[in-house]
């Protein structure tokens, strides 16, 4: 009988708690900054081939594709452009140091918050094994007030041991990508559905 | 063992005529070939092989031929005067394209250095970056350790040091270096705009601000041309291995040089160089980057 009832208790004491917990870790999550909050549709500009030395080939399309689906995990209205707008070529130093008229011209003119990705670096090697590594930088910005929003850094490493990671070394680039990817958007706020 | 020597000095003795070496009286090679006369078996060659032939073998005929061209008033001068060859000149409508090995020293270095660029040595532009801690790929690695190492590989002098040594070493054979700090007060302001860009300047990414500054040098020398340097130094997590799944990782350590020759007239980019060491961020003291700045320069050119 005793044993019944402690059983039932726990029972009780567990299904109250769970929602209350979980509840709390929900209001945890809400994006702490209004700046992205406030934000209706980011428009992902074509990522910038920004690479150093010798370049291999890599499906940049799909690497905007992998941005804009992380964002859409975050919940947020996401669209990929097509073309980088009236700047033409972006460079790094023209987004590091980007004034709000430059800013205008940058993107869509439709769009106020548009999201810059560069492709820093993606190799992959053979070791005693294989491994692969990918760095990406963003900028987002919002065009009406001219300010920086977000900007942060991705690193991905990739790589398997043994004679079986080196038959793997054609995915060590798209896995490392992957994780790049994961990496830079991190620091991007989730918002509530 | 007298018949055998006997049949050997016979078979010797019949075996050496043919076996003669045929030359004839220039002394040019020859290609034996089965004619009936011997004037015959001589191939005949062009007469500027013949020309070139003769020159090589005699520098001081060369070099009267060389002098005779010099002469002013000398027809084949005036029909080319920017070839100082003498197979050229001894025969015009030539299409001899050994002429080059024959070019008299004086000369090349003469016109050469009436057309040589005025390099302005920018000062370098040394970056140190740093990027932390990795994800976990889909494949479930373990999130590697952040590097930890010192984020100042080194001084940024030691960096700059290094990068205009091995630039005066090397640009200074093939063209006139100027130190910026000893250049005129408007080339030395057009120099503090430029730097202000070294960093896309030396991946050969010319804007408008670089292009109007160097059309500022333009105008005071057209041969102005600037050399412009960039190191980045970039620390990140480092490599890894997981004893329980076989994962690894390489280093995200990088160090890359860039460097670029533009033109102050022009605004194009005459050269450039790139080395990128991948999973190493080397320090000035390391020979690894003494090395890459070497190799950087090795093929450098002011065409």
């Amino acid at each position: 009988m005793k044993r019944a009832l402690r059983n039932g208790f726990v029972v009780v004491f567990i299904t109250v708690l769970c929602p209350l917990l979980s509840e709390a870790k929900k209001k945890e999550k809400l994006p702490p900054d209004p700046r992205f909050a406030a934000i209706q549709n980011i428009s992902v500009l074509p990522v910038v081939d920004a690479r150093a030395g010798k370049k291999a080939g890599v499906n940049l399309e799909k690497l905007q594709g992998g941005v804009v689906k992380t964002l859409k995990k975050k919940h947020y209205s996401v669209g990929a452009a097509s073309s980088s707008g009236e700047v033409g070529e972006v460079a790094v130093e023209d987004i590091e140091g980007a004034d709000p008229k430059y800013l205008k011209k940058l993107g869509p003119s439709s769009e106020r918050w548009v999201m810059v990705v560069f492709l820093d670096d993606v190799a992959s090697k053979i070791t005693f094994g294989s491994t692969g590594n990918a760095e990406l930088r963003g900028f987002l910005f919002d065009k009406d007030t001219g300010d920086l929003i977000w900007k942060d850094r991705g690193v991905g490493q990739a790589g398997q041991g043994g004679l079986m990671g080196m038959t793997m070394k054609g995915m060590m680039k798209g896995a490392a990508l992957e994780a790049a990817v994961s990496s830079l958007l991190a620091s991007v706020p989730k918002r509530p559905k | 063992m007298k018949v055998a020597h006997f049949i050997l000095c016979c078979w010797v003795l019949l075996l050496v005529p043919c076996l003669r070496a045929q030359t004839p009286p220039g002394g040019k090679a020859i290609v034996p070939i089965e004619l009936a006369k011997d004037h015959e078996q001589f191939v005949a060659s062009p007469s500027e092989q013949v020309k070139f032939a003769m020159f090589k073998a005699n520098p001081a005929l060369s070099e009267r031929v060389a002098g005779a061209s010099q002469s002013p008033g000398s027809a084949q001068e005036t029909q080319s005067p920017r070839s100082p060859d003498p197979v050229q000149n001894a025969e015009p409508g030539s299409q001899s394209s050994e002429p080059a090995h024959l070019a008299s020293p004086d000369m090349t270095v003469a016109a050469t250095q009436s057309q040589r660029l005025k390099i302005i040595l920018l000062k370098p532009s040394v970056r140190f970056e740093d990027i932390h801690k990795g994800v976990r790929s889909e494949w479930g690695l373990r999130e590697p350790e952040a590097n930890k190492s010192a984020k100042p590989l080194g001084a940024e002098e030691n960096y700059e040091n290094l990068l205009l040594s091995a630039a005066r070493s090397e640009v200074a054979p093939k063209a006139l270096l100027l130190e910026r700090e000893k250049l005129d007060s408007p080339a030395t302001d057009a120099c503090a705009k430029l730097e202000a860009l070294t960093s896309r300047l030396a991946r050969g990414s010319v804007n408008e601000a670089a292009t109007s500054a160097l059309a500022e040098l333009a105008a005071l020398d057209e041969h102005y041309a600037i050399l412009a340097q960039f190191v980045r130094l970039e620390t990140g997590p480092g490599r890894s291995w997981n004893p329980n799944t076989g994962s690894i990782t390489s280093s995200t350590d990088s160090t890359l040089v860039q460097v670029a020759l533009i033109s102050g007239k022009t605004g194009k980019v005459i050269w450039k160089g790139e080395r990128l060491i991948r999973n190493k961020a080397l320090r000035p003291t390391d020979s690894g980057f003494s090395k890459a700045i070497t190799e950087l320069y090795r093929d450098f050119d002011t065409k």
